[in-house]
């Protein structure tokens, strides 16, 4: 039922009462011991009381309405005439373009996610490659790794060199002992030239004791005997000193070559030994240049990967207010959709003839601030500015 | 083999995004656009997390939770509310369904999956 027709029933109800209720008072006064009046009379002033009531009651009705109509027929100076009837027209119209804006944003922003969201997995999947090549020997610090190795390398190459340079040092100390030989060769040869003179002194000794056995005649003919043997035995030690001596020089000589020999090899270890060093020394400075070269690249690729992947986790978490966005959108969209109702009502009820009663916008806002889900939409709703919407993630655990 | 996690929100870029951050840890992936697609999802898989919005058409996602927890497969699967909401007395009717942590959109990966990896079963 109409509130204002409802209104109009109970002040003509009252005025009915009012009416019958003063007949009813007639009625009694006449009816009264000691009044001079009939009992027919009151009666009959009951009624009439009763029946004017009822006129009564049926004329302010009649009034009451007809303001009522005078009044929807011209409304109160600050009401703006046709204003309904637009904002019935208007906002499903507005609230269609905000869905389309709603809607188009939603599927771009769901295109920029799986773009994101891709670049994002594609990071990941080389930054994981660049992981593995470079830290096969360990999880962390793969360039050290790398280092590592190359130190490894260093290492094995230097024990190498020393192990050539312990054979040069061998073979120094073989010549050595050679030269102390060639050495004991000379003392050979004065000895075997020693046994040289005494095998020609003995041989001149065995010459005179034959020519003093040659004076003695046939006695010293033993003795003669005695002295030609020792002379054969002085020239027989002669030939072999000679022979000693010959030999000896012959050792000498070998040793010497020998000595020279090894010598000059010796001379070209050496320049080997400083030419493996230096050279071992220069492809390893290329190595750790090359190395150092591509440890930075790699680190460099490897902090610029992560700062990447960063900002596109951090354009994946902006991305996510579109969600927020489409909840304010919708929630206002919902309450243009309330208000179009109750226009629509209004307006069907004016049909009808019956006044509208004014909005509640007190109670509309109230039932408006219940609907909300962010704290943006509070914000909004009250004109203050509580910082929200929160920037980082915040988590209750139960 | 994989852990498998339940996205339930009527936002198709939310679920998007959960998504990749989930796929990317290495967990399978279902989703549903509002509770009472997600109960038609409870058809005796095996879920090891719910991660599920609140405000949703046709069925809100705590009504969904409490309608999860009186089926016996899914009674002790843990629920992270996910969620624009950040009033208390919401709060409260979430822990009260039987969810296990309320996260305020947006979230950050890395946090997302920190709460993940606390609750999910094993």
């Amino acid at each position: 039922m109409n509130t204002a027709t409802a209104n109009d029933r109970r002040i003509a109800g009252l005025a009915w009462a009012l009416c019958a209720g003063l007949g009813l008072l007639g009625a009694a006064a006449a009816a009264f011991p000691g009044a001079a009046a009939h009992p027919l009379w009151a009666g009959g002033v009951g009624m009439a009381g009763v029946l004017a009531g009822g006129f009564l009651a049926a004329m302010v009705r009649a009034a009451l309405a007809a303001a009522r109509r005078e009044a929807a027929a011209c409304p109160p100076p600050s009401a703006v005439a046709g204003l309904d009837a637009l904002c019935g027209q208007v906002l499903p119209i507005w609230s269609r373009q905000i869905e389309t804006a709603r809607s188009q944003t939603e599927t771009s922003l769901i295109d920029l996610t799986a773009c994101f969201g891709d670049i994002h997995q594609r990071l990941d999947a080389a930054l994981g490659l660049y992981r593995s090549s470079t830290g096969r020997l360990s999880d962390s610090g793969g360039e050290d790794d790398v280092m590592a190795m190359l130190e490894q390398g260093q290492n094995d190459l230097s024990a190498m060199l020393s192990s050539l340079r312990a054979g040069i040092q061998a073979k120094q100390e073989m010549l050595e002992r050679i030269r102390e030989v060639a050495g004991f060769s000379d003392e050979l040869k004065a000895m075997a030239g020693s046994v040289s003179a005494l095998a020609n002194q003995t041989n001149l000794v065995a010459l005179n004791a034959a020519i003093e056995a040659a004076w003695v005649g046939e006695a010293g003919r033993g003795f003669a005997v005695i002295a030609d043997e020792v002379r054969k035995l002085s020239i027989l030690s002669g030939d072999t000193g000679k022979q000693i001596t010959a030999r000896v020089d012959g050792v000498t000589h070998a040793i010497h070559d020998a000595v020279r020999i090894a010598e000059h090899y010796a001379d070209q270890d050496a320049r080997a030994m400083r030419d493996s060093e230096r050279l071992i020394e220069g492809v390893l400075n290329v190595f750790r240049g090359a190395v150092g070269h591509l440890t930075e690249a790699a680190t460099r690729f490897q902090h610029e990967g992560q700062a990447v992947q960063e900002t596109v986790s951090g354009v994946i978490v902006s991305l996510q207010f579109q969600d927020r966005v489409s909840q304010i959108l919708r929630q206002t969209m919902d309450d243009m959709a309330r208000l179009e109702n109750l226009l629509a009502e209004r307006s069907e009820g004016g049909a009808r003839g019956e006044a509208a009663a004014p909005i509640d916008v007190a109670a509309w806002l109230d039932a408006l601030s219940r609907t909300y889900t962010t704290l943006e939409q509070l914000d909004n709703h009250l004109g203050t500015q509580s910082g929200a919407p929160a920037k980082a993630t915040e988590i209750t655990f139960f | 083999m994989a852990r498998t996690i339940l996205i339930v929100d009527d936002s198709a870029s939310i679920r998007q995004v959960v998504g990749l951050t989930l796929k990317g840890a290495g967990y399978d992936v279902v989703d549903a656009v509002d509770g009472r697609d997600a109960l038609s999802k409870l058809d005796g898989r095996k879920l090891h997390l719910v991660i599920s919005d609140v405000n949703m058409p046709n069925m809100d996602g705590i009504s969904f939770v409490r309608e999860m927890k009186v089926r016996p497969a899914y009674k002790f699967t843990p629920v992270i509310m996910l969620t624009t909401e950040a009033g208390e007395a919401k709060k409260r009717d979430g822990q009260m369904a039987g969810a296990k942590a309320w996260v305020i959109k947006p979230f950050q990966p890395a946090r997302m999956l920190d709460a993940v990896s606390k609750l999910i079963m094993p």
